[in-house]
């Protein structure tokens, strides 16, 4: 990496540069490779089909999936069934060091979510890239 | 949890489910359901749970005739129940809400009082209006009456102990009678031979 420098770190190197300490810097890369589950759901998520979401927790249990962003911004109903079943998927992977992160909740979903104070449980994203960003 | 308001005068009208369709509205009959042995039924309730609740606002002008209730053109100019007729996204809080204790409140009978065979029972399902007095507002209010009536064992929803979320120990069950409670105005429970159950929700609820 010697005398190599990417945009984002321009402004650093320079800086460096200025106070006359060094033009040298060295970059250690770690990379970190996790699988995150993604899906989207779509209509309801109530007593009906919450025993399919179950279903995808166990077939990610099996597969060693513990990081999930769940896509519901198609979810036009949440049932008490439905919020059931988010905070079984969310304890599971929380408690393997993973979490389940929900993308885009519908007005009405999420003011349900506020009444059982579950947005301070869950965390809640406007995009999926914005929750894909943290794992 | 307020005191239930009382009822001062409610007018049914009451919906047939063989004609299901918002023009026939019947008068004098409840739409009565027996529950088949095969719970894809459920899928079918909840349609009409759905339906049901999404045609409230169309079924409020013949609801305040029948009541003698003059309607309020306020309401209609803003629009606080929403669009009539639309299940789709952006629908308002009210339908959302009310589609959600009706749905609870029925599959909480299905589901915990039948248990642990609901096949051939029954629950019926009427909606009226209603004005309640209220001391804050000179003209009262008005709001939807829902009553579903069963017969199984006896079950009084409003004398459960809820206890509020805990946002660091989420549970897992026990969300649908405690949004019962959130969600309604009013809730009023009776048992003459079988389960009565009251929710009241304002037209201008606050409540979710």
């Amino acid at each position: 990496m010697r005398g190599e420098t990417n945009c984002e770190w321009s402004n650093i190197w320079i800086a460096l540069e200025d106070k006359g300490i060094t033009n040298y810097m060295e970059i250690e890369q770690h990379e970190i490779i996790i699988t995150i589950g993604s899906l989207t759901l779509k209509g309801r998520l109530d007593g009906q089909t919450a025993p399919q979401l179950r279903e995808m927790w166990q077939l990610y249990e099996s597969r060693g999936v513990n990081n999930v962003v769940l896509n519901m911004q198609s979810v036009d109903f949440l049932d008490s069934v439905g919020i059931s079943t988010l905070v079984a998927g969310m304890k599971q992977f929380r408690a393997r060091g993973g979490d389940l992160r929900l993308v885009g909740l519908q007005s009405s979903a999420r003011s349900i979510f506020e009444l059982m104070m579950l947005d301070k449980v869950f965390e809640l994203f406007d995009s999926e890239e914005q929750a894909l960003k943290g794992f | 949890m307020p005191q239930p308001p009382e009822i001062q005068q409610v007018s049914y009208l009451q919906l047939q489910l063989k004609a299901w369709n918002w023009s026939q509205v019947m008068t004098g009959t409840r739409l009565e359901v027996t529950i088949p042995a095969r719970l894809e039924f459920l899928t079918f309730l909840c349609a009409v749970v759905r339906e049901y609740c999404a045609g409230l606002p169309h079924l409020l002008p013949a609801l305040e005739a029948k009541a003698g209730l003059a309607s309020d053109p306020k309401r209609v100019a803003t629009g606080s129940l929403g669009q009539p007729g639309v299940t789709k996204p952006g629908y308002s809080h009210f339908v959302y809400s009310t589609e959600l204790i009706l749905q609870e409140a029925t599959l909480n009978i299905i589901r915990h009082g039948y248990n642990p065979s609901a096949e051939g029972q029954t629950v019926a399902l009427q909606v009226g209006i209603s004005w309640f007095p209220d001391p804050e507002t000179p003209f009262g209010r008005r709001g939807f009456v829902i009553e579903l009536t069963d017969s199984a064992p006896r079950f009084d929803p409003t004398q459960v102990n809820l206890s509020d979320p805990d946002p660091l120990e989420p549970r897992e069950s026990g969300y649908g009678v405690y949004l019962i409670h959130k969600l309604t105005d009013g809730l009023d429970y009776r048992y003459e031979g079988g389960n009565q159950l009251r929710m009241v929700k304002y037209l201008d609820s606050f409540r979710g």
